[in-house]
């Protein structure tokens, strides 16, 4: 009898083993170095940040056929031409554009509508000739949760360009989050950029009476955000 | 039970501790990938994937193709399996060691790479406070 029970145990814990090992094969299986294809989405579709409604409150924007392209930094054009779809699937296709004015040879921002996303990008002497940017949902964006910080223009300082939509007239920046405004910029065809000091920064975009209309946190930090 | 039958349970019970340690580090925090990278040609460039799954905060994760990491790359863009709320920065360093300034940001952040600082190597990092798991997605020259 005490035999019987010895070797259902040992079965049982063989049967636990085999699973255990066909759970890891699997998973090894899921890092496969090669596919088919490398369009980003492939191999994980879960990874994905949705696009919802239209970029209405963004007057920046204009049908992207009417944008002459010579306006377009060239760092920028080019990446327009190769970004992904919404969620990294298919093929970008931007479907209106904004050119910040006031932009010079070493900093110009363009706002982009991509597959229902919108995006800022940044390009000129600053980012040592490289376009940098970012793409979000439109509700986000209306959230004042739309920015990019860019580490390496300046030693000590991170640049922080975002976009806000109409009606958003300035944004302050509380470094450090300590109920101090330490930064102010002008929104400027919804877009602003300052540089702040590298600590998480608490954002927040007003109206033309001053009235808050969003806050975002930054998380920025010393140690390479 | 007999001392034999003592030994056989012993070995089983000790098969299975060894295959649990086994998941446990194959899923545990940070888990260090030798090849992470999956490319395929798409209309003239290389677009390849590379992988971070729970992987701990400001840490780099590097493209790597367990091959030629050393590419031509023209695009750096990143992407979470978060709805793109996790806080995410795309790094270069071309073949000299010198880096691009790093777009960080929740949704998609995107670096393109000047032809001039080709060809490098990429990389990205999180934000989060634990692990997350993170994807770079980019596009790079024959």
């Amino acid at each position: 009898m005490q035999s019987i029970v010895n070797r259902k145990l040992i079965v049982s814990l063989l049967a636990l083993a085999a699973v255990a090992l066909l759970v890891v094969a699997l998973s090894a299986t899921s890092d496969s170095t090669t596919s088919d294809s490398g369009q980003a989405g492939d191999s994980e579709p879960a990874l994905a940040a949705t696009s919802g409604g239209t970029a209405s409150q963004f007057s920046v924007l204009k049908p992207a056929a009417s944008v002459p392209k010579g306006e377009i930094p060239d760092a920028v054009a080019s990446v327009l031409d190769e970004l992904p779809g919404s969620g990294g699937q298919g093929n970008g296709v931007v479907t209106a554009l904004g050119i910040v004015p006031g932009g010079s040879g070493s900093s110009q921002a363009v706002v982009a509508e991509v597959s229902g996303s919108l995006c800022v990008f940044a390009a000129g002497k600053d980012y040592q000739g490289a376009a940098v940017g970012s793409c979000f949902t439109i509700t986000k964006a209306e959230a004042g949760e739309a920015y990019v910080a860019v580490q390496g223009t300046s030693q000590d300082e991170v640049r922080v360009i975002g976009i806000v939509p109409d009606g958003v007239k300035d944004v302050s920046f509380d470094s450090g989050a300590n109920g101090t405004v330490d930064a102010k910029a002008p929104v400027q065809s919804n877009v602003y950029q300052a540089d702040v000091a590298k600590a998480p920064t608490a954002v927040t975009g007003r109206g033309a009476s001053g009235d808050a209309r969003f806050q975002a946190n930054l998380p920025l930090a010393a140690n390479g955000g | 039970m007999t001392a034999g039958s003592v030994k056989q349970v012993f070995a089983a019970v000790a098969t299975a501790a060894a295959l649990a340690l086994a998941l446990v580090g194959s899923f545990g925090t940070g888990r260090a990938q030798a090849a992470n990278t999956s490319c395929g040609w798409s209309e003239g460039v290389w677009a390849c994937n590379y992988y971070g799954n729970n992987w701990p905060a400001w840490t780099e994760l590097w493209f790597d193709s367990g091959g030629n990491n050393l590419r031509s790359f023209r695009m750096n863009s990143g992407y979470d399996s978060y709805g793109g709320t996790v806080y995410k920065c795309m790094g270069y360093m071309d073949s000299g060691g010198g880096q691009l300034p790093r777009p960080c940001s929740t949704g998609n952040p995107v670096l393109w790479i000047p032809e001039w600082r080709r060809p490098g190597y990429v990389f990205m990092y999180h934000g989060a406070n634990g692990p997350r798991s993170i994807r770079g997605y980019t596009t790079h020259g024959g």
